[in-house]
């Protein structure tokens, strides 16, 4: 149990350093994947939505203070994304045979819902709902659901 | 009563537990400009952008930067020349000597290096590998060669946190070079625009935006961008006006922090732009 805590707490280290040091590289313009939904999305489908919802948080507030931006926003955001990803938690089947689309489909969702949020708590302003869905949300997520086959195929392996 | 209460707090734990996380982290939204925050804040981005920084220095070992280091501040030495020849050229000779305008090349530039991005469409912030100890101070602005990138928020012993002009929360006095036309610089998401333009000031496609002398926290005539073509409101009487920077900030890596504060009495008043978090 401690060495699984230790195992994903240090992958969570190295997803973050390399969504705010690699991620850059191969965003294409403001589209870009985000890595740390990824790891949620896969906790959240093994522990179920309760601590799914709390490790969104605590992503969310290890987030905030060290990427430089709003506290607050990024917390708000991974705590729903969390509590979704969470939602698709089967006790019967947790996480290890569940289907390729449905996966591709939960990563997607979760990632649009955490896109959605962290924009919108961000903005100083009131922005257009259709510039913040479509290209800053829905892009972003069909990003992330792409970079996410590999992780899906090598996991299934 | 309580037992029904307690009956359906253990049936939707989740929704419960949820909410209450949501309301904790909307309740550091307001905390943001609280110095208890800024201190947990830099404890925390300290300790990460040492991190960061190893990565970097790894994947520029092999590099050989000091002479593009070299370069690039002679480029941006000669982009502030050139700005301030292209005002010498708009203005007439007599006033330019009753003004005295200072020499803006010779503003101190400290060489700095990117070590990590938020990308995001609407915070946008960037991390660079120079702080209070380099003299960095909140509220310098950041340029490259090619103009102005955004202006030092957060200083931390080692790093800071860089404002770009693409975060919705950064607000700059701009002018249009041309006709001197003044107006407020902002960010939606996707473009940046001088808002509320009366639709009798005549602007071109390709106009030079520069800060402005009305500015508090910049100082006067770095470049910022091109005008785009005006977009007209409904009523027609006022219109936003698109600016492309001349700065690409998905690929800026090195850019450099010029050691100068417009005013630092202003610093301490925390105006405008600096406390729109």
């Amino acid at each position: 149990m401690r060495k699984n805590i230790l195992i994903t707490t240090l992958i969570f280290f190295a997803l973050l350093s390399a969504q705010l040091y690699i991620v850059p590289f191969i965003s294409i313009g403001f589209i870009s994947p985000n890595l740390l939904i990824l790891l949620l999305v896969f906790i959240a489908l093994k522990v179920g939505q309760i601590r799914g919802t709390l490790i969104g948080f605590l992503i969310g507030l290890i987030f905030d203070f060290v990427s430089g931006g709003v506290v607050g926003s990024g917390m708000f955001a991974y705590t729903i994304s969390g509590f979704t990803a969470g939602y698709f938690f089967d006790e019967n089947n947790i996480g290890e045979d569940i289907s390729f689309t449905k996966l591709l489909g939960i990563i997607f969702l979760v990632s649009l819902v955490n896109n959605f949020f962290y924009t919108i708590l961000g903005a100083s302003e009131v922005m257009n709902m259709s510039i913040i869905f479509f290209e800053q949300s829905l892009f972003s997520a069909i990003y992330t659901a792409l970079i996410s086959i590999p992780l899906i195929v090598l996991r299934r392996r | 009563m309580r037992k029904y209460l307690k009956k359906i707090l253990e049936e939707r734990r989740q929704y419960f537990v949820l909410v209450v996380l949501l309301f904790i982290s909307l309740a550091f939204l307001p905390l943001n400009k609280g110095e208890k925050l800024r201190n947990i804040k830099r404890y925390a981005f300290g300790t990460f952008a040492y991190l960061t920084y190893l990565e970097n220095q790894i994947a520029e070992f092999f590099t050989n930067t000091k002479e593009i280091e070299r370069l690039q501040k002679q480029n941006a030495h000669l982009m502030l020349e050139n700005n301030l020849l292209r005002e010498y050229a708009l203005e007439n000779r007599e006033l330019r000597k009753m003004l005295s305008f200072q020499d803006s090349s010779a503003y101190p530039l400290l060489p700095a290096k990117v070590i990590s991005k938020l990308i995001s469409s609407i915070q946008g912030n960037l991390i660079i590998d120079r702080g209070e100890n380099d003299g960095v101070k909140t509220g310098m602005p950041v340029i490259t060669p090619e103009g102005l990138v955004g202006l030092v928020v957060e200083t931390f012993s080692e790093f800071s946190i860089v404002r770009t002009l693409q975060n919705s929360n950064f607000k700059l006095a701009v002018e249009i070079q041309r006709n001197r036309f003044a107006g407020i610089l902002g960010w939606d998401g996707i473009n940046l625009f001088i808002k509320n333009v009366p639709t009798s000031v005549i602007v071109k496609e390709g106009d030079r935006v520069i800060t402005s002398d009305i500015g508090t926290l910049l100082p006067p005539q770095i470049s910022v961008g091109v005008t785009m073509k005006p977009e007209k409101t409904v009523s027609g009487l006022l219109g936003n006006i698109f600016v492309k920077p001349f700065v690409d900030f998905s690929s800026v890596k090195n850019l450099f922090v010029v050691k100068v504060l417009q005013n630092p009495k202003l610093n301490d008043v925390k105006l405008n732009l600096l406390s729109g978090e």
